[in-house]
């Protein structure tokens, strides 16, 4: 389960480290108040929701910090190396889902990267499935909104 | 069909979830609207770009778990209820008394030596002889003035030991105060 919630944490974080520290405190909290949990079955959906939680007040409190991955002494290991530099889209996308309302943004990642249903979204966020389906779309309108804002060029090879 | 319906459509076709049906009125739409058609291409590009980054984003490495997971199958202890912790605290009082119980009985301020001299029997103090290897202090003190000194015996459990207290009484009347004892004192 580690892994997988270390790996939502940097898809919500984008900065190894961060992410490293909201696993962490995301499975002391969950060895602090488990005798809470009513349902064991739902200990996974509980886990992803602390680990959204505790992202959403990372960013809120200092903000994205992207690990710079072109020039930086200390390279992201998360990422393979030259990849996003050859896809600069990638990064705007990953910007731009950031800058995204937190239940957009965790929504946005749970349905597109880490290929959830939607029941299963709509658990991990305690609300119904058609919200879930709205927050997704809302979310992927909201990053083409910002990618053609900021970057007006990044789909002028897919206009057609 | 209206945009706001192609918009739904696209979302749709996004997830994987568009009949066919409708995905033949989706692309007469397409061919008919350029900003739909625009729309539809830049959110498959996200969608794309996306998938390539879930890609990348693996973890290339996991930190072993600081947390100790339980051989047994139970991931998380549940934590102690408070009167579990209680019950414990009460043990470990009873224990520590019961090992402690003798210390309680002692008395904390320990009794004169010349208290806890043994009484010796009526037989053995009249027919007591001094031992030779008995220590036997005499102190004599001469007395000017007897009548100036009170004398106040003061025996012990041991009769052969009687202890003497003087009390030097200072006489009035062979000394008495001037009259005129404050009259010399500077002003």
């Amino acid at each position: 389960m580690r892994p997988r919630l270390l790996r939502l944490a940097y898809r919500l974080l984008w900065n190894v480290h961060d992410a490293e520290e909201i696993t962490q405190e995301a499975l002391a909290t969950a060895w602090r108040r488990v005798s809470q949990l009513n349902d064991p079955g739902k200990r996974n959906t509980w886990l992803y929701r602390v680990v959204i939680n505790l992202s959403r007040n990372r960013l809120r409190r200092q903000g994205p910090r992207f690990v710079p991955m072109q020039t930086s002494e200390e390279p992201d290991p998360y990422l393979a190396a030259g990849r996003i530099e050859q896809d600069e889209l990638m990064d705007r996308v990953r910007r731009a889902m950031v800058d995204l309302p937190a239940r957009q943004r965790a929504a946005l990642t749970l349905r597109d990267m880490e290929q959830l249903e939607y029941t299963q979204i709509a658990a991990i966020l305690a609300t119904r499935e058609s919200v879930a389906r709205i927050l997704v779309h809302r979310a992927r309108a909201g990053v083409r909104r910002i990618l053609l804002m900021r970057w007006p060029e990044s789909f002028s090879d897919f206009d057609r | 069909m209206k945009c706001s319906t192609a918009r739904q459509y696209v979302d749709a076709e996004l997830d994987g979830e568009l009949p066919a049906a409708q995905k033949t009125a989706l692309d007469e739409h397409l061919r008919a609207c350029g900003a739909c058609r625009t729309m539809r291409s830049q959110l498959l590009a996200i969608r794309s770009a996306m998938q390539r980054l879930a890609e990348v984003s693996e973890p290339a490495r996991t930190s072993p778990s600081p947390i100790p997971f339980s051989p047994v199958g139970r991931i998380y202890r549940p934590a102690a209820p408070v009167w579990a912790w209680a019950a414990a605290a009460v043990f470990v009082l009873c224990v520590a008394g019961w090992m402690t119980r003798g210390l309680w009985h002692q008395p904390l301020v320990h009794p004169l030596p010349m208290a806890r001299q043994q009484e010796a029997p009526p037989t053995a103090i009249a027919n007591a002889q001094p031992q030779p290897s008995s220590r036997q202090e005499t102190a004599e003190v001469t007395i000017q003035t007897p009548s100036d000194t009170l004398v106040v015996p003061y025996p012990t459990r041991n009769p052969k030991v009687t202890i003497y207290w003087l009390y030097p009484v200072q006489s009035t009347a062979r000394n008495p105060e001037p009259a005129d004892r404050d009259t010399d004192r500077p002003l």
